[in-house]
């Protein structure tokens, strides 16, 4: 029993024994094989660099290996390993793929450096062009055009020459790109590069085709005679193109037909171009946003206004792809919607504001909302946008002012629930909400879409007068929103109660007037001036009766308010209180009797633009004060300035181009250059006479060509007044400055004599849009009123002293706008010289009722 | 790890700044993929079979597919998983809703096969991005997705699906309550109730809750379901619930939090306008997520899946999901 119990023991012993030992080579194994994880290599090949050059020199595959993944892992981190350079090169010829791979990524790295080392390893380039494996041969020519060293610019340039015939597409391809980066290293290589991208356009085989269009843009993107024989081809094969593909063909062809097919005007359009566009559609069903966008740019651009609403489907679908790429596609919503707005009101919920979004997509999609309002959606989105005012973002509630002022402007049923909504924003406690509340109101009750709604629920008066006890409440502050009452209770006056309560409110201004901001100080004085001017010059007018009860306090607070001015902090305020007292003179200043009516004229003036200016100066955030129209798609659109290599749209030329033989379809006759024809019967013909047959149609497989039948529906467009639209879109598109600037149409209010009214020619002087509609105006002043428009834009930064004082012409009575105006607010952009020119006339013109 | 090959495969991708490639299986062609197994193999033998194996790139017309593939198992496996984007105000009410999915697939199959995949109601799906296998044609003439896989897993088509007229089924009601006690204590109540999820449970059932940067003292209750209260940034409140069947009653969740003095002066700061939504005192929003399996919301099925061309038996598998997409709760 001992015996055995002894046995066990010794043989347990062994086992312990035994598993230890094994163990621990496991764990030995393990080390060792820990060592070996690329990981290590890369955390610490700083420290074992000195190994490198031994196992490079070493016979083993193995050791080389590991030598190069420590050296490109020191790379990586940001270590200098040119040192290496001469051992490295010394295996350019290495037998191991992956090894040479990995030199190759070092060599390109330090090859500008060592140039002269660089050059000994071209022979093995050489060599290897010529293997017989398609991929070693592409990889070669790859890394040795990659070389951006001159001096073997000759030999790549054989290269690609030699294996721009190639049998194989992969290495074709590899020659294409070749070609961009040898045009990149030595311009002076252009003539001989065109000679190959010429022959390099006959290629055949989709996979390769993307980057000949490639190598032709860089090398010579207006060469279009050289795209007219490849025209049709390439417009079929667009769809089997690998993916970054059909981006270069799309931008490439969209240039092309710029210059190529006459603007799309009639109902007809030339074969090609609708072809060029039938090709492209699908390619909005790509899973790849690129191509989606580029797709949309060539509509956008190319395609008459009947077809556009097809990119509005995938434009939305793009927005899902991510936080970067849902900002880049809101940006060309934007622009796509300033232009045709209704075809993205569908999806009017896809731009709802999600807590999720962060604030730069916020923003863009409260301007969507705002451009893309339509009566059918108008009472959703109040609903949805009410909610806005009370977020508690603060950007989205001042957003939503925005959106509500376009909302009450272009629908006139939502007028009421939308200034309701901004009158409820007052309320609001941040001054940012509120001010940009009160800028809506103002521009609502200014523009007159408002007054429409007096009878109903509360008159004018009664919103002033709400207004004005607004200015008691404690949480009204925001300097701009008080600015804004006052300068619309000045806005207002004529009437009797508007004067009154004009009186009122500057009484208790100039009682704080040290409490106010320096814009409501600067609209209290003008307000004074104002007064001072109605009750000096309205001898019989029906306030005049009521002016001569105030006669005496006006003058005493009037003397008081422009004494306080004079020794204010701001220099803003005292400039403006010394401009004021000029025109309107106290009671001890010089008088220029004889000059008055024409000063009289002038101030008021200045009151109008004193209006306008307000609400300007604390950021109208709503409105983007984009200028220029980048190509729809491109980068520079995206961060809303050129970049470096942006080119724009070529325009659509001036007269029609003459037709060219446009090459044959795969696989039928050549029908000869493209004649205009209708589009329908564009689209029937075509299918009759170009069975196409799309490579989609896997060759090999199922064998057979598919007919391509399945065109995309084109409805004729309906009528040249479609097409008119277009042409302001398309030419817009690389106009500058002047017509993407949103339009700000003003309203001037002349006065004018009914006798005179020859003299109303002027106020249509200068530009043609202006009309002078002679409306008759409401106010209690009998003069007539001649209404013309003029869309100038207000320079307006903080104060208006550096402004001309001719800037607009308002007059104090209610404005009457012309129906149906849509202003926005004045938006930034100054075109200050031509506004100079244009007001001149009228004031000549209506000195004289004054006198 | 592994940094080498990612160097190996951008400089296919991107040549002289330009996208080249991007596709996978080209990729796999050009450039070998590591394996635990050939990096053992390589370890015990010393040598590296990777070497002997000559990288060769698909030159036909069908980029994604190489020739003589060969499986032993002959399988096709479709995911249908859908997601619903939705913004649900404070008393249930939808604010916005969308319902996208995407078709993806894993292939097994030999040699160069032609499938066609029908689905009962393609006609709901009203925008459809596909993988560059899809014959374009023959979907716009039959509505019917025909296509030579890929080899392995791939997406093979995502939609959109029209929502305009369908009613708007949601998996689960949410509701919430938010009120304010005293001056600084908040109270959030988030209900959650089974909806419409054909008869299924909804599972993994998330709900987020950022709380304000000045937000402490916070306390969380539940009846069902597990919390957690994170601090990294800002405060936030997590709840996860596993399971929900159609028939069990709703869960709550209950928070309540103070709300620093210091954060009213903070507000009035002029950096009100910064985007963090940690800057305002009160929390925005409840952010859902959750899983409804084999249930598809917009019922798109697989009516057939039919193989052209190869002649073997053919195992096919589907399998639908609906998921919350991005899914809020707004307070």
């Amino acid at each position: 029993m001992a015996e055995y119990l002894s046995k066990a023991m010794a043989l347990a012993q062994d086992a312990a024994k035994l598993s230890m030992r094994f163990s621990e080579g496991l764990v030995d194994n393990a080390l060792e094989f820990g060592l070996d994880t690329p990981g290590s290599f890369y955390d610490n090949a700083e420290y074992k660099l000195a190994l490198v050059r031994k196992e490079l020199g070493s016979g083993s595959d193995k050791d080389k290996l590991v030598a190069m993944k420590r050296l490109l892992a020191a790379v990586a981190k940001g270590y200098d390993a040119s040192e290496y350079f001469a051992d490295v090169v010394k295996n350019v010829a290495s037998g191991n793929l992956e090894v040479r791979r990995l030199v190759y990524i070092y060599l390109l790295r330090y090859a500008e450096q060592e140039q002269d080392l660089a050059l000994l390893s071209v022979n093995t380039f050489q060599r290897d062009l010529g293997d017989s494996n398609q991929v070693i041969r592409a990889m070669a020519l790859r890394v040795m055009s990659s070389i951006r060293v001159p001096v073997i610019s000759p030999i790549v340039v054989l290269a690609v020459r030699k294996l721009a015939l190639d049998r194989s597409p992969h290495v074709r391809k590899t020659a294409a790109l070749a070609v961009t980066k040898l045009i990149r290293l030595d311009a002076g290589l252009r003539e001989e590069l065109v000679e190959i991208v010429e022959t390099m356009l006959r290629e055949n085989s989709p996979l390769a085709v993307g980057s000949v269009i490639r190598a032709f843009c860089a090398v010579c993107p207006t060469r279009y005679d050289m795209v007219h024989g490849q025209f049709r081809r390439w417009c079929v094969m667009l769809a089997d193109l690998d993916e970054w593909g059909q981006v270069e063909l799309v931008k490439l062809l969209m240039a092309y037909a710029r210059t190529q097919f006459a603007k799309p005007v009639s109902d007809s359009l030339d074969a090609d171009h609708a072809l060029l566009l039938r090709s492209i559609q699908p390619l909005m069903q790509s899973r790849n946003s690129a191509v989606v966008m580029s797709a949309v740019s060539a509509f956008c651009h190319l395609a008459p206004q009947t077809l556009l609403p097809v990119v509005a489907r995938p434009l939305v679908r793009l927005l899902k792809a991510g936080r970067e790429s849902a900002y880049a596609v809101l940006t060309n919503i934007q622009q796509i919607a300033r232009r045709s707005p209704a075809m993205f009101s569908p999806y009017v919920r896809s731009f709802y504001v999600a807590a999720s979004d962060p604030p730069f997509t916020r923003r863009l999609k409260l301007q969507i909302l705002a451009a893309i309002v339509s009566s059918k959606t108008v009472s959703m989105m109040v609903a949805e946008v009410a909610g806005y005012t009370q977020s508690l973002l603060t950007d989205v509630a001042v957003g939503a002012a925005g959106v509500l002022l376009a909302c009450a402007r272009s629908v006139r049923e939502s007028v009421m629930d939308c200034f309701t909504s901004l009158l409820l924003m007052l309320d609001d406690a941040r001054p940012e909400v509120s001010s940009a509340a009160m800028r809506a109101v103002r521009a609502l009750l200014l523009d007159g879409t408002v007054r429409d709604l007096q009878d109903r629920t509360m008159t004018l008066y009664d919103i002033i007068c709400y207004l004005v006890r607004k200015m008691d409440s404690d949480k009204f502050k925001d300097d701009g929103a008080r600015a804004c009452v006052v300068g619309l209770v000045c806005a207002f006056m004529q009437s009797k109660f508007g004067c009154l309560h004009a009186l009122e409110v500057l009484r208790r201004g100039t009682r704080s007037f040290k409490e106010e901001g320096a814009q409501t100080k600067m609209q209290l004085l003008e307000l004074g001036a104002c007064l001072m001017l109605v009750h000096r010059t309205q001898e019989d007018g029906p306030l005049a009766k009521m002016m001569e009860e105030y006669s005496e306090k006006l003058g005493d607070i009037h003397t008081y308010l422009f004494t306080l001015a004079r020794y204010d902090v701001d220099f803003d305020v005292r400039d403006r209180a010394r401009m004021l007292r000029a025109l309107c003179p106290l009671p001890g200043d010089e008088a220029h009797s004889e000059q008055m009516p024409r000063v009289l004229e002038i101030s008021r003036e200045i009151m109008a633009t004193g209006i306008d200016s307000l609400g300007q100066t604390s950021g109208g955030g709503s409105q983007s004060s984009q200028t220029t129209a980048f190509t729809i798609g491109s980068l520079s659109l995206t961060v809303d300035r050129p970049m470096s290599e942006y080119a724009p749209l070529p325009e659509w030329p001036a007269v029609k181009p003459p037709s060219v033989d446009r090459g044959a379809l795969p696989g039928t006759r050549n029908v000869g250059g493209g004649g205009s024809v209708e589009v329908s019967s564009v689209i029937t013909s075509q299918q009759q006479n170009y069975p196409m047959s799309r490579a989609i149609n896997i060759a090999g497989i199922s064998g057979r060509a598919q007919p391509y039948s399945s065109g995309p529906e084109y409805s004729t467009p309906r009528s040249a007044a479609d097409h008119d639209d277009l042409d302001a879109f398309l030419n817009s598109a690389d106009d500058s400055a002047g017509r993407v600037v949103h339009q700000t149409p003003r309203t001037a209010v002349v006065f004018q004599q009914p006798a005179e009214s020859s003299d109303s020619d002027i106020s249509s002087s200068e530009e043609s849009e202006s009309e002078s509609s002679g409306l008759e105006s409401s106010a209690s002043s009998e003069e007539r009123h001649s209404v013309s428009e003029e869309s100038d834009e207000d320079a307006s930064e903080g104060s208006d002293d550096e402004r001309s004082p001719f800037a607009g012409v308002r007059s104090n009575s209610q404005p009457v706008l012309p129906s149906g105006s849509s202003a926005g607010y004045p938006s930034f952009n100054g075109r200050r010289g031509s506004e100079d020119e244009q007001v001149q006339p009228l004031m000549d013109g209506t000195s004289q009722h004054w006198q | 790890e592994n940094f080498t090959t990612v160097y190996q495969l951008l400089s296919e991708m991107v040549d002289s700044g330009s996208a080249v490639t991007t596709d996978t299986s080209v990729l796999r062609g050009l450039v070998p993929v590591p394996s635990l197994v050939d990096r053992v193999i390589e370890n015990v033998s010393g040598i590296g079979i990777r070497s002997e194996k000559r990288p060769d790139v698909n030159t036909s017309s069908t980029p994604w597919r190489s020739q003589g593939i060969r499986h032993a198992n002959n399988e096709f496996f479709v995911d249908i998983v859908e997601r619903i984007d939705a913004i649900v105000g404070a008393d249930g009410s939808v604010v916005s809703y969308d319902v996208s999915g995407d078709i993806s697939c894993k292939s097994r199959l030999t040699g160069m096969p032609e499938l066609l995949l029908v689905l009962n109601r393609a006609e709901a799906m009203d925008d459809v991005a596909f993988h560059p296998c899809v014959r374009a044609n023959k979907w716009q003439a039959e509505r019917v997705i025909g296509f030579v896989p890929p080899d392995g897993q791939f997406k093979l088509a995502s939609f959109h699906v029209a929502t305009d007229a369908a009613p708007r089924l949601l998996p689960l009601h949410l509701h919430a309550t938010v009120s304010r006690q005293q001056d600084q204590s908040h109270i959030i109540e988030i209900a959650a109730d089974a909806g419409q999820s054909g008869k299924r449970p909804v599972e993994k059932i998330q709900v987020r809750v950022p709380l304000p940067a000045q937000a402490y003292n916070i306390r969380v209750q539940c009846k069902a379901g597990t919390h957690t209260v994170s601090n990294v940034r800002s405060p936030q409140v997590e709840w996860s619930l596993k399971s929900l069947g159609p028939t069990e009653r709703g869960a709550r969740l209950t928070i309540q939090y103070l709300v620093r003095a210091s954060s009213a002066t903070a507000a009035s700061a002029p950096q009100v306008l910064s985007p963090s939504p940690g800057s305002n005192q009160s929390a925005l929003a409840a952010f859902v997520d959750f899983e409804v399996a084999g249930y598809s919301v917009s019922s798109i099925k697989v009516d057939s899946l039919k193989m052209l061309v190869e002649s073997y038996k053919l195992f096919k598998g589907v399998r639908y999901v609906t998921k919350a997409g991005s899914f809020q709760l707004r307070f």
